[in-house]
């Protein structure tokens, strides 16, 4: 890894890139595109992005994958993270596997949802990386 | 370091290009250029987004609210009972 930033990725934050890519998320996937940071995220976010996309948006397959190859984001598969889950300190079942990728990769959590221990400061991470 | 081939007429663009850009060297040019186009289709990925959004007739907010129960449904699929 060269050193580079890591952090995990909530399905809120890639949502709000996508929706303002002026925003903070959209800035943070900028410095993910200009390799100033590596994004992670578990195969459930992915999962959760393809069934939002198809059933709440209806995207087809094909429009699905489209989007999610243009997220600069490392997909990260359940047997990687899956004995983090039961060192998770997060409340929701939900969120577990989000904290377990942190946890297995020893990094922050960048997400809309402030109930994550782990969460880094947007606003530092983005005057950090400027 | 690696090298590779082009076409001359190519490589002269892109030295002029070095040089309108103010680059030290072609690989940083390279670089940048290769970032500006993950940028873009990034950029085409929200394009789509934000058509279909509205096409749906939802607001962002109902979106994410509908992630998050999407998100309970998942987690009770693939994490057992027991692991949690």
């Amino acid at each position: 890894m060269n050193g580079l930033k890591r952090a995990v990725v909530d399905t809120n934050v890639l949502f709000m890139a996508a929706y303002n890519p002026e925003g903070k998320a959209g800035k943070i996937i900028n410095f993910a595109n200009e390799g100033k940071i590596s994004l992670f995220a578990p195969d459930s976010v992915k999962e959760e992005l393809l069934r939002v996309l198809q059933r709440e948006l209806n995207f087809s397959e094909d429009e699905s994958s489209f989007f999610i190859s243009r997220l600069p984001v490392n997909w990260v598969e359940k047997q990687v993270y899956l004995d983090f889950i039961e060192k998770t300190k997060v409340k929701h079942k939900a969120d577990k596997p989000v904290e377990a990728v942190s946890l297995a990769l020893g990094c922050g959590i960048l997400s809309a949802d402030n109930h994550f221990a782990k969460r880094i400061d947007v606003n530092k991470l983005i005057e950090e990386l400027s | 370091m690696k090298t590779i081939s082009i076409p001359e007429d190519l490589h002269r663009e892109l030295v002029n290009l070095k040089l309108e850009l103010g680059d030290k060297n072609t690989a940083g040019l390279i670089k940048k250029l290769y970032f500006e186009y993950r940028k873009k289709r990034f950029l085409e990925a929200s394009v789509l987004f934000k058509k279909k959004l509205k096409e749906s007739g939802k607001s962002f907010g109902q979106l994410l609210a509908k992630s998050r129960i999407i998100r309970e449904e998942i987690a009770d699929e693939w994490l057992e009972k027991g692991s949690c």
